[in-house]
């Protein structure tokens, strides 16, 4: 079972996110934090096989907190999800650490076959 | 024919009188008319007599009974400043005499002698051709002596000679007197020199000038300009021009000495003017500088305003709206994935929630659009209601706005306003400690009036400084208002409330109104 961890602020999204994993039942939700704070104290406690970072967070930016993250648990793959689709986002998510960048317009559909290749090691087509 | 020739004897001697007669009427070509007299008075008298009509030659016997004929020519000359009529002197022997006569003004003279010949006659007629002739030339260099008085005196300049050997002023016009209100005469006595008329602190540097020219040989124009008091206590401006003529007989300098009093003064005032010029052109790049200053802080703080206003919106977009669409996409998704396994309830749970969704999506975007509408709007009445509506829902704050009269005021005024009011009111939400105040506009003919007043704590306005954060907004406002020729004024006192008030003028002046001082 791969482990979760989601770090988004909105209730509403929140509640998505949880639906969409009760769903796949190869991958556990093991946990969600609306800020970057509260992230920072349960993912090291969790220690999740899988990230997802919201670019938008009320604290820090999404891209500074993988960054942060990456340096204390590299062996966690993080994932930033974001409703800008630009390029040069993608580009900074991968330099910060992530192993991903999902445009959240896509999210519904393509999380959850991403992070199932993402864990199998698979070439990832994001 | 030629014209016959007057001529009057003056002679006491018969004898000599009729032999003159006859040798002119033997003239071989001339007519000539003659008159006799036997004295000087009668041939006066004889002239006075034909009054205009011209007497060609006086043929004048320097010997007579009575007045004589130098007498006879010192009376003409006295009369009009030179002797008018070719004069003929007839004499016997005596030298000095003859001499007096020449230069009293006789042009010619022929001896008396026994046995007249044609010889003797035709030195008459030469005589009298030359002494006509000479005559002419007298009168003509009196003309133009009497022209040059005439120019002189008429001039306000005042032309002067230099005798360089005698080293004083031979000649000054007469203009001198109008000029310098001062007799000439220590000048042609040498007593005194052009330069002793000059202000004290002038003369030793016109003496000094004057004397290096001289020895400098005088090649150049000399030229100075110097200061002469007058009586009257004025101080007039001279200027003095002199060249020299070396090589004559008499060296000789010849000056014009010109008032230029009016070309100084005007000189001044133009310096004073171009002076005054600069001064106002500095003045207005100055005040140029500064408006630019001015407008490029407000339009910093404008873009700045229109920044986090984007990016308070796209804030809401992004953090709200955005995120329920994307929620409600991923329950849609979810349900398509789920194919034919959803039951009768979980569609009645997915629609409800998705609904509700939909609703707070609507919701948002209605929020959103009176935000960015109400503070843009080009209507006062429904700028002040989004006030109202703003403060009341964020801050609980209840604001009581009234318009009198029509009020119409350009869209951009309007909006500049509108965000006066709203950071006004923000400040007695934060400072006043109340939770209402009291928004009044009016319109008079001047222009539109609008006062945010509130019964709350109050403050020292004169405590305020620019660098006491609260006071930024207001000098703010200040700036803003002043760029469109407002005012604005704050009244305050602690526990006295505060009045804040603003002044916009239908018609907007180019000069940035004075931002006035905030009053207790």
């Amino acid at each position: 079972m791969t482990t979760v961890f989601i770090v988004e602020d909105h209730p509403s999204m929140q509640e998505a996110y949880a639906l969409l994993f009760e769903q796949a039942h190869d991958l556990d939700l093991c946990g969600i934090a609306a800020t970057a704070a509260e992230a920072r104290i349960q993912i090291p406690a969790l220690h999740p096989a899988v990230v997802l970072v919201d670019l938008s967070l009320p604290d820090v930016s999404g891209m500074a907190l993988v960054q942060e993250l990456n340096r204390q648990l590299p062996d966690i793959h993080y994932v930033v999800v974001s409703g800008n689709d630009a390029a040069s986002y993608r580009t900074l998510a991968l330099q910060a650490g992530a192993s991903g960048y999902l445009d959240k317009w896509d999210a519904s559909t393509h999380l959850i076959p991403f992070l199932r290749r993402l864990v199998s090691d698979l070439p990832i087509a994001s | 024919m030629t014209t016959p020739r007057t001529v009057l004897v003056i002679d006491d001697s018969d004898e000599d009188r009729q032999t003159f007669r006859r040798a002119l009427l033997a003239h071989p070509s001339q007519r000539f008319k003659v008159y006799d007299a036997l004295d000087v008075e009668t041939g006066l008298a004889f002239m006075d007599a034909r009054n205009a009509l011209p007497i060609d030659v006086v043929l004048l016997d320097l010997h007579l009974p009575g007045l004589d004929g130098l007498a006879f020519l010192q009376t003409l000359s006295a009369r009009d400043g030179f002797v008018h009529v070719p004069v003929i002197v007839l004499t016997g022997s005596a030298t000095y005499t003859l001499n007096n006569a020449l230069q009293a003004g006789a042009q010619d003279f022929i001896q008396k002698r026994l046995g007249h010949d044609e010889a003797y006659f035709r030195e008459l007629y030469r005589a009298i051709d030359a002494a006509i002739e000479r005559h002419k030339v007298v009168q003509k260099l009196h003309e133009s002596q009497a022209h040059f008085r005439e120019i002189t005196t008429a001039l306000d300049q005042v032309f002067w000679m230099y005798n360089v050997a005698e080293e004083r002023i031979h000649y000054v016009s007469p203009a001198f007197e109008r000029v310098f209100g001062e007799d000439p005469a220590p000048l042609y006595s040498g007593r005194l020199t052009l330069a002793d008329f000059a202000h004290p602190n002038d003369r030793t540097r016109l003496d000094e000038g004057f004397r290096a020219w001289l020895e400098a040989g005088c090649t150049y124009e000399y030229h100075e300009q110097y200061r002469v008091p007058t009586k009257g206590g004025d101080l007039l401006w001279m200027q003095n021009r002199a060249r020299a003529v070396l090589d004559s007989d008499t060296p000789f300098i010849g000056g014009l000495i010109t008032d230029i009093t009016q070309l100084k003064h005007n000189e001044l005032t133009l310096k004073q003017q171009k002076a005054q010029l600069s001064d106002l052109n500095q003045a207005l790049e100055a005040r140029v500088a500064e408006r630019t200053q001015q407008v490029y802080a407000l339009s910093k703080a404008l873009t700045e305003a229109e920044r986090r206003e984007r990016e308070a919106i796209a804030q809401v977009l992004h953090d709200d709206l955005q995120q329920l669409l994307y929620s409600q996409q991923f329950r849609i998704s979810l349900f398509r994935q789920s194919g034919q396994h959803h039951t009768p309830a979980s569609t009645e749970s997915l629609l409800v929630t998705l609904s509700d969704l939909v609703d707070r999506s609507i919701e948002m975007a209605r929020t959103l659009v009176s935000q960015l509408k109400g503070i843009n709007t080009s209507d006062l009445g429904e700028g002040l209601a989004w006030v109202t509506e703003h403060m009341r829902k964020h801050y609980d704050f209840e604001l009581r706005v009234t318009i009198e009269d029509a009020v119409h005021l350009a869209p951009t005024l309007v909006n500049l306003l509108i965000h006066i009011t709203r950071e006004l009111v923000f400040n007695v939400v934060k400072h006043a400690g109340v939770k209402q105040a009291t928004v009044h506009v009016t319109s008079t003919s001047e222009g539109t009036q609008l006062v945010v007043q509130d019964a709350g704590c109050g403050f020292n306005p004169k405590a305020m400084t620019r660098a006491v954060p609260v006071s930024f907004g207001l000098h703010s406002i200040t700036e803003r208002l002043g760029l469109v020729g407002g005012t604005f004024q704050v009244t305050s006192q602690p526990g006295q409330g505060t009045r804040a008030h603003v002044f916009l003028p239908h018609v907007i002046t180019a000069a940035p109104a004075t931002a006035s001082e905030l009053v207790a």
